[in-house]
């Protein structure tokens, strides 16, 4: 085994090994991780709240069950931190908005409570853009360079800088992948309906969908198996049965036909990222996937119809705090939540239609490909302070640049995952997109599971790690 | 087809309607959000067939 001290760059598969045979005590485990957090947030800004004597009592719970025999699984022991937009009963849940600065919940959301039932270890709440309505995750910075957004919402997972081995994310327009991408770990958000949302801060009911942060793949699998499932609590989920995810990964992709989109994708997208993207689509290729050009229609003003939709539902959940306090919210959050007031119901109404119609779409593009390959992103993470981005002659908000290629997939409800895949010049990290068919999580983490094995990149660490 | 450009006038006239506090600065940029969105959505739908379904996701069972 390796040092107690080495163990933060180990995987919770590789993790769970060591607990469950009682090589590692989870206590040791968790005052490490917490001894890290207390060594290197305070330079990256992850954490809203850490629950120190929690988590040590936790863990020594579940050292306590391990050497009774009672071995709950993978996550038994291991200490993971929580989007601070997920409900944890008498923990303030702030969504990192003064308009929430005193909600304290007096029940866990539905995936705290799974994964506590799964034996996991809460080390606390990590930072969202204000209530997840944005890509710069503030006050958080980038673990490979602090002058960088870590890109968001899902901002504060801390994964990449090891003070924790994994968290939940949210994603209405991009908020799981994009920071995933930014920061070069993994992130996937499963098919809209396969994870209960109950118990987390709204954003836009119809494109919210919750999923888990890890640094490799297979640890995807084991969280996802964890989260998804139907739930009486939220009407949005479906009752799929759940296979084994963990299974799945054989390392096997010679049956799997690759859809490379040729339009829409590639479009006004870094060098360095379109780069990175190709030869990681060679490398699946030389695994023995085939490759399918695909065309998807249909394509252009999805980020508008994401946008009406998001702002519309989203100023609905805000409605009476807009006319009582709005200056509670900041100013960028302020800004949206005033559109979407202003929207018109048919404007909302022509965006949920065409929203059928680009599922369509996408439907009868993947018709003969089993996944389709993208860049998760068009640029690295941008700069702090940056408002806009210019790849060659196009120049984009921060907002248009974070959703453009992640969003079409919430307006679709496909399952999406993102993984390393290489770095830009500037020793930025670069995501590799992998999209499924509905309730077809299995095939995208097969995939990425695949190129994992075959690659390096998600081994690689940040220097505010070491 | 192309819905009506929004002006900051408009802004401030249909938020006094509704009760709403525009913060200072923001009309400006609020209607060229809107115009933009309203827009883009409005000819993406005139694509659509009239009777071209809602998605929603109610379950009645």
């Amino acid at each position: 085994m390796e040092e107690l001290s080495d163990l933060w760059k180990l995987d919770i598969a590789a993790v769970a090994d060591v607990i469950s045979s009682r090589s590692l005590s989870p206590v040791a485990l968790t005052e490490m991780m917490l001894d890290r957090v207390a060594r290197i947030d305070p330079k990256l800004s992850s954490y809203v709240t850490v629950l120190r004597d929690d988590a040590i009592r936790s863990a020594r719970q579940s050292e306590t069950e391990i050497a009774s025999g009672k071995y709950r699984g993978a996550l038994h022991g291991v200490p993971i931190a929580i989007k601070d937009i997920y409900d944890i009963r008498g923990i303030r849940t702030t969504a990192c908005s003064k308009a929430r600065e005193n909600y304290v919940p007096t029940e866990d959301s539905i995936v705290v409570r799974e994964f506590r039932e799964a034996g996991a270890v809460i080390l606390g709440k990590v930072t969202t853009h204000e209530f997840a309505f944005g890509f710069d995750s503030r006050p958080t910075k980038n673990a490979w360079n602090l002058n960088h957004i870590p890109s968001g919402s899902s901002g504060g997972s801390g994964i990449a800088a090891g003070i924790c081995f994994a968290a939940t994310g949210s994603d209405t327009g991009g908020s799981i992948r994009a920071p995933a991408a930014a920061n070069g770990i993994a992130g996937i958000k499963p098919t809209h309906g396969r994870v209960s949302k109950a118990g987390v801060a709204v954003l836009s009911w119809s494109l919210d969908h919750a999923g888990p942060m890890a640094r490799t793949v297979r640890d995807l699998a084991i969280l996802l198996g964890v989260m998804a499932g139907p739930d009486p609590l939220d009407p949005h989920t479906k009752d799929v049965a759940v296979p084994n995810y963990l299974a799945m990964l054989t390392g096997d992709i010679r049956d799997v036909r690759l859809g490379i989109p040729s339009n829409y994708f590639f479009d006004d997208v870094q060098p360095a990222v379109e780069e990175a993207v190709r030869t990681a689509i060679a490398n699946l290729e030389s695994l023995g996937a085939r490759t399918v050009p695909v065309s998807i229609p249909d394509l252009d003003g999805v980020l508008d119809c994401m946008l009406a939709i998001a702002m519309s539902e989203a100023s609905t959940y805000h409605q009476q705090m807009m006319r009582t306090a709005p200056e509670l919210f900041g100013d960028e959050t302020r800004l949206l939540l005033e559109v979407g007031e202003l929207m018109l119901a048919t404007t909302y109404i022509n965006a949920q239609r065409s929203r059928l119609a680009i599922k369509n779409a996408f439907r009868q593009a993947m018709r003969d490909v089993d996944v389709l390959v993208t860049p998760t992103q068009p640029t690295t993470a941008l700069k702090i302070g940056q408002t806009t981005s210019r790849i060659g002659s196009r120049e984009e908000s921060v907002f248009a640049v974070s959703a453009r290629l992640c969003a079409p997939f919430n307006i679709s409800g496909l399952p999406a995952i993102s993984v390393p895949c290489g770095f830009s010049p500037e020793v930025m990290p670069v995501g590799l997109q992998i999209i499924g068919k509905p309730f077809d999580e299995q095939t995208v983490l097969r995939v990425a599971e695949a190129f994992e094995r075959n690659t390096k990149w998600h081994l690689k660490r940040p220097a505010i790690a070491a | 087809m192309r819905d009506a450009e929004m002006r900051p006038d408009d802004v401030e006239q249909n938020a006094k309607l509704l009760g709403l506090r525009v913060a200072a600065g923001h009309s400006q940029s609020i209607a060229l959000l809107l115009t933009e969105i309203r827009t883009n959505v409005l000819r993406k739908a005139s694509a659509l067939k009239q009777d071209a379904p809602l998605a929603v996701y109610f379950d009645a069972r």
